[in-house]
């Protein structure tokens, strides 16, 4: 499943690398969101501290909504020294999940106060190409695009100088494939996959928190670009029943909904089955049986004149009526 | 209604079920054309302004929309439509990847938007279609597959020159 780092789509089509906002504590998240064009993935990086350059760091990545049917997945890495391993620790960082959403933007305040010390980094997936991923003629799935952006994140913090020296990476999925998959990858690093990693190694911890504000920001400051939408979504998760009605309640007969929506998320098709119109995609005509005759073709008079390929292959017809 | 708006020799191709090629040759065009009778079934009628005013943007989908209704294009397309390299475009419809790109209608072809209030049933019946529109030009949509040339759309305007070439009187 994760054998290969497939490509979505070319590179500079969807990701934005945010240079206008600098995100020096939660409130800047606003207007970060705001200049985000939601149709493509936006990539925003914290300053990289002098001291991740000079000394060997670890390196946690963690996502933020994998499950809800609205709104962004936010992939989040964060780095320190491993000698100021203990930092996340005193900051708060524990498990994402047992934090409220106001303890977990305090820790997100202090991580970027202590922007000297700990580095970190985001990649806001956006709901359209997470949709378009799942709805290609090869799907790219959830596991591909949660793979690629884990990936990719941490390609860029070393790139741009960080010096990785231990990764610790939360999975939902098997451990041990994707632990070697990432081995391969970073032969130099020690890559340690777990599952709940995020309640175990606080480096995971706050990795996951600046990837759990931030997905809960975006969907604060959701800019919809279709009119007037009411912001009445609750928390986007299915089992949400503010969720649930907002999308009763937003089904466009024919566009279906508003981009925030993972089109390709089972309750929102199944929605769209019941109160939109209908939608034929254009098949790939099939090539009839190519190079194989049936005998009876010998018996009977003679066939109708067959259309000649030129006009076939241009899907042209001769006709007498509109 | 007098003769000289019946053509001498029609041509229709059929690109799509809602895109169709029309070669007409007619004796001679009446300054204004009110109707136009394609055949013995269809009446045109052209009385509306063909003019730059009228102009519509078009986009053809790689998909039926079962139903027949106005859309909020301005709303829940357009405004997500992306210029990317080599002329091709981006879009998304009901969370499917598109490719598009523009096509311009041929010289010597025009394009007209027609629309028919109420269809008949029965076959052999007089339909009247009237003007609503034109287009210089329109964006073709494919799902997950970039344009070109050999897409089946963008191939059929091939046809148009060998039509030309084919039907063109000699001089």
């Amino acid at each position: 499943m994760m054998d290969e780092i497939k490509e979505t789509i070319p590179e500079s089509w969807v990701k934005i690398y945010e240079t206008n906002v600098n995100i020096t504590w939660k409130e800047d998240l606003a207007s970060f969101f705001k200049s985000w064009d939601h149709d493509v993935n936006k990539v925003y990086t914290s300053d990289i501290p002098q001291i991740c350059k000079e000394q060997p760091c670890q390196l946690g990545i963690d996502e933020a909504g994998r499950g809800p049917t609205l709104g962004p997945m936010v992939y989040g890495i964060a780095y320190i020294p491993l000698s100021e391993k203990y930092l996340p620790v005193d900051l708060g960082c524990a498990d994402s999940k047992v934090l409220t959403e106001e303890q977990r933007e305090k820790i997100f305040n202090k991580i970027c106060q202590h922007r000297k010390k700990i580095g970190w980094a985001v990649e806001v997936i956006s709901p359209n190409i997470i949709a378009n991923s799942m709805y290609r003629r090869v799907k790219f799935s959830l596991n591909d695009i949660s793979m690629k952006s884990a990936v990719e994140l941490t390609q860029l913090a070393i790139k741009r100088g960080v010096n990785v020296a231990e990764l610790y990476v939360d999975t939902v999925g098997r451990p041990e494939a994707y632990q070697a998959k990432l081995k391969k990858l970073f032969p130099n690093l020690k890559v340690i996959v777990a599952k709940k990693a995020d309640s175990i190694y606080p480096i995971v911890s706050a990795a996951s928190i600046c990837a759990k504000v931030l997905r809960d920001n975006s969907l604060k400051n959701w800019q919809f670009r279709e009119g007037t939408i009411s912001s009445m979504y609750g928390s986007g998760y299915p089992n949400d029943p503010d969720t649930k009605r907002w999308l009763f309640d937003n089904v466009d007969d024919i566009f279906g909904f508003p981009r925030i929506v993972r089109f390709s998320w089972s309750p929102a098709e199944r929605i769209l089955q019941s109160y939109a119109l209908s939608i034929e995609w254009e098949e790939v005509e099939q090539e009839e049986n190519r190079g194989e005759q049936k005998i009876s073709k010998f018996f009977t008079g003679s066939p109708q004149k067959k259309r000649h390929q030129f006009f076939i292959n241009r899907c042209l017809s001769s006709t007498s009526t509109f | 209604m007098s003769d000289h708006n019946v053509p001498q020799k029609l041509l229709i191709r059929r690109l799509t079920k809602r895109l169709k090629l029309v070669r007409v040759w007619i004796k001679r065009i009446p300054a204004e054309i009110e109707y136009f009778r394609l055949n013995m079934a269809i009446l045109l009628h052209m009385s509306c302004d063909l003019s730059e005013n009228k102009q519509r943007i078009l986009h053809l989908m790689p998909c039926k929309i079962c139903g027949d209704k106005s859309a909020n294009v301005s709303t829940y397309f357009t405004p997500y439509i992306c210029k990317r390299d080599n002329e091709v475009y981006t879009s998304s419809f009901r969370g499917r990847p598109l490719y598009g790109k523009k096509i311009t209608v041929p010289s010597g072809y025009k394009g007209i938007i027609f629309v028919e209030h109420k269809k008949s049933e029965i076959g052999n019946v007089k339909r009247n279609l009237y003007v609503t529109g034109t287009f210089p030009h329109f964006t073709y949509w494919n799902y997950d597959k970039l344009p070109t040339k050999n897409d089946a759309l963008a191939a059929a305007m091939d046809w148009i020159d060998i039509a030309e070439a084919l039907h063109s009187t000699e001089s």
